[in-house]
């Protein structure tokens, strides 16, 4: 990149913001994402305002510079790294709660803000925004909606989409588009929302976000069930759903899962071949009780060994930490994992636990299966070391499998990570050639120099 | 980097660093520094690209890597269990051998080489708190910054272990620094030097039991000294040990104090509930938002207050507005250091030493038995 555009964008946000030393270019080259070839980006910036955003975009697109937006860089599949240098716009720094309307159960914050600091700070209205995401300590508002990203109170609040209600978004162009407002509903034109939800940073970057919020629930109840076989986990929370119990979150884990847990978090779990963790959200214990029992009958006729309500909540708050950390932990048994983030329908739940089983011993691949079943969202982490001859060969040829089976179930290769540089060459499987078209018309409508988070999604 | 480099043995364990993020979440340097270079994981990633040759060791890394002060937070945070301060401290060891080190970690090394302590004040003035009695295997190892910059700890600590009758040796000059600042800083072998002329002393003083009234000097003796047979002890612990025997007795009082937990006796050696239990059996004790595991770091460990004041500073006024928080009259904490640092990024909420604070409610009656 030109010195001459370097200073440019050092002018607009000032030198204390703006990095070219290759100790921050380095950093700013990975997420979470195993990547194969790093490539450095040539400038990061740090915005503090929308009207930065708007200068810097403006200079991109002057000299049509790549930019990748970025912010808690907790991404998994390469979403937020540079492919051919260009601008990493960090919006760390744009991390205001901007207003809170109580009586309207929504909250308007910069893209910066983490997903537990907003929490935190909600809590004294009464209310959340629910979707609970994994990384819910680190990640941002913005990148949550750029990956339209989830978590374990799914099952019963849906996705983090279902909650934006307004965005203000600066375009490939530097224009700022503001798109709805405070209404919690609309049938006005275009859906422009949904349209950016997901988008990856690929259509323009989200600097604002309005959320619908929720009054936090009255009374909470966590559980747990062990059973000896998986699929019969599997079948439990596929009937659950269907007969109209919905838990806040009903989370499957296998024996690694849990053996991981119990060994590396030092938490008391039995040696089972799986369990699943529930929470139960309702105005009273009554209320809670009775959906309780519902789902209690349900795992009893399906072979589930144990099942008990949590009485010690330090110990139940300590065993969803862990979960929320799993996926990082399981790191410890091979250095470079690969999870896949399928969603299959409900019904299809046990065939997909089945499926993986098979491919695990297919392929000489140890995977460990866990995740947010109560959505049909089924993790499976391919435990690989890179470094070992074949090792990642075979676990991509996995990983490719079970997406693909994915497909042929009628489900979607990524429920909640998106899809980066990880998934793009599935990505015509899932969605057709007619259906990828229609995408790469909409990315050249808006971005017609391709300088938004290139190479991520699909091919251009 | 060369395969010589002492990094070259973490090269293995890098790898399981994937980037999770995890260590951010309450990382003191990223939340003041705001780039991701100063967190754990940006501070592995950046070590690795030195280690590959992928990138030069340059002024920049260095700042990001002695800016962190080696509370320990993003380690026991890890989920991949990665030992990011030794990491960490092995990273400086390179930078320090190859002069990018801070200039004020060379001047503090200087004044070692001198005066055997990091201030550069004259060691024998010690002296004045050495105390010698036969027929005693216990020793108050006092530390520098009580010696030289706190003196009134030094003061509490012999106060309290007069008051319950113990009988214990204060080496004077004899006392070297424990050499925590240069293993935090880089100065590695220069620390062993320091190690082993303490050792050698505790040996030909028949020392079996250290009490210390530093959180810096505790972990080192305890952790990185690697002594058979003898027992080191924190003042924290000590006194609850004391009161549990009924060899001390405290008067009670309402007043409204806040802890703070130096990450030297927490988040490195778990010491979280003794210095607890001594407290609120003398005052109405309040927790701050941030405490035990999850408390917020004062900012001057891991020499960042000797080269980078600033940042320390304002690290250091998180961590008392958040004391304010709790409508506490005044923050206890049982380290000099972090007392040091408090008190300077305080303007009105007055820092208390443990020790300090403790001897100012021995009861009466203690005193007279004795």
């Amino acid at each position: 990149m030109d010195q001459e555009i370097i200073e440019q964008l050092i002018a607009v946000v000032g030198k204390e913001n703006a990095s070219t030393d290759p100790v921050d270019l380095v950093c700013y080259s990975v997420d979470c994402y195993a990547i194969r070839e790093r490539k450095m980006p040539d400038i990061v910036v740090r915005p503090g305002s929308i009207s930065e955003i708007q200068e810097i975009v403006k200079i991109a697109d002057r000299y049509a510079i790549p930019i990748v937006p970025r912010a808690g860089g907790s991404c998994l599949t390469g979403g937020c790294v540079p492919t051919r240098g260009g601008i990493i716009v960090d919006l760390q720094r744009m991390n205001r709660i901007l207003e809170v309307r109580k009586e309207d159960l929504s909250v308007t914050v910069e893209a910066g803000v983490v997903y537990a600091q907003l929490n935190a700070y909600l809590k004294k209205y009464g209310l959340f925004f629910p979707p609970d995401p994994a990384s819910g300590e680190i990640c941002t508002i913005g990148g949550m909606v750029a990956a339209n990203a989830s978590g374990m109170r799914a099952v019963k609040y849906g996705v983090t989409a279902d909650y934006v209600i307004g965005m203000k978004v600066v375009l490939p162009d530097g224009r700022l588009l503001k798109i709805g407002g405070f209404a919690r509903k609309t049938a006005s034109g275009y859906d422009l929302i949904h349209l950016f939800n997901r988008s990856e940073g690929t259509l323009g970057i989200i600097a604002e976000i309005t959320l619908k919020l929720r009054p936090l629930p009255n009374f909470v109840m966590s559980a747990v069930a062990e059973f000896d076989d998986p699929e019969d986990a599997g079948r439990v929370v596929a009937r659950t759903i269907a007969s109209g119990v919905i838990p806040a979150a009903i989370e499957i884990l296998d024996s690694i899962a849990l053996d991981v847990m119990r060994e590396e978090a030092n938490l008391p779990l039995p040696r089972v071949g799986a369990m699943l963790f529930l929470e139960f959200h309702g105005d009273d214990k009554a209320e809670v009780m009775k959906t309780y029992n519902r789902f209690k009958k349900i795992a009893l006729e399906e072979r589930c060994k144990d099942i008990k309500i949590a009485t010690d909540p330090e110990e139940m708050e300590k065993l969803w930490a862990a979960r929320k950390r799993l996926f990082a932990t399981l790191t410890r048994l091979k250095p470079s994992p690969i999870a896949t983030d399928i969603v299959v329908p409900l019904s299809q739940i046990p065939v997909a636990i089945k499926k993986i089983r098979e491919l695990s011993e297919k392929y000489d691949i140890k995977i460990t299966t866990y995740g947010h079943a109560g959505d049909g969202n089924v993790h499976s982490l391919l435990l690989a070391d890179l470094r070992v001859p074949g090792e990642s060969e075979r676990a991509h040829k996995v990983h490719d499998e079970i997406n693909r089976m994915a497909i042929a179930l009628g489900g979607t290769i990524t429920g909640e990570h998106g899809i980066g540089l990880e998934k793009k060459s599935l990505i015509a499987e899932e969605h057709g050639e007619v259906g990828v078209d229609i995408m790469r018309r909409i990315k050249k409508a808006i971005d017609p120099k391709g300088i938004m988070n290139p190479d991520k999604i699909f091919e251009v | 980097m060369t395969k010589a480099s002492s990094l070259e043995k973490y090269r293995d364990t890098l790898e399981y660093c994937i980037r999770c993020g995890f260590c951010k979440a309450n990382c003191p340097s990223f939340r003041e520094i705001g780039w991701d270079s100063a967190t754990a994981r940006g501070r592995m990633t950046f070590i690795k690209a030195v280690l590959d040759g992928d990138i030069k060791i340059s002024e920049e890394a260095a700042n990001r890597l002695f800016t962190c002060t080696t509370c320990g937070d993003c380690e026991q945070r890890c989920p991949p269990g990665v030992k990011t301060v030794e990491i960490i401290e092995a990273a400086r060891e390179e930078f320090a051998k190859r002069g990018l080190n801070p200039e004020k970690h060379r001047k503090l090394l200087e004044r070692m080489n001198t005066e055997h302590n990091p201030y550069g004040e004259r060691n024998a003035d010690r002296n004045k708190f050495r105390r010698m009695p036969e027929s005693t295997d216990i020793l108050y190892f006092i530390g520098c910054t009580a010696a030289f910059r706190s003196p009134d700890t030094v003061i509490a600590t012999m106060d309290i272990l007069d008051a319950a009758g113990i009988k214990y040796r204060v080496l004077g000059e004899d006392e070297w620094c424990c050499g925590s600042v240069l293993r935090r800083t880089g100065f590695i072998e220069e620390a062993e030097q320091l190690k082993e002329h303490n050792i050698k002393i505790f040996k030909e003083n028949g020392i079996k039991t250290i009490i210390t009234s530093c959180a810096g000097c505790y972990r080192t003796l305890k952790k990185e000294y690697h002594m058979d047979g003898i027992e080191v002890l924190h003042i924290t612990e000590f006194v609850d040990r004391l009161l549990a025997e009924g060899k001390l007795e405290v008067k009670r009082s309402r007043e409204k104090i806040t802890y703070h937990d130096p990450c030297h006796l927490g988040k490195h050696m778990g010491v979280y509930d003794a210095p607890r239990r001594v407290l609120s059996k003398i005052a109405t004790l309040v927790e701050m938002e941030h405490n035990k595991e999850d408390s917020l770091c004062c900012g001057a460990g891991g020499g960042v207050k000797a080269a980078f004041g600033e940042v320390a500073k304002k690290i250091g006024e998180k961590r008392v507005e958040e004391a304010k928080k709790t409508g506490a009259k005044l923050i206890v904490t049982p380290c000099p250091f972090c007392k040091t640092n408090l008190s300077e990024a305080s303007c009105d909420l007055p820092v208390v030493d443990f020790a300090v604070y403790v001897a100012s409610r021995i009861a009466k009656e203690t005193l007279k038995k004795r």
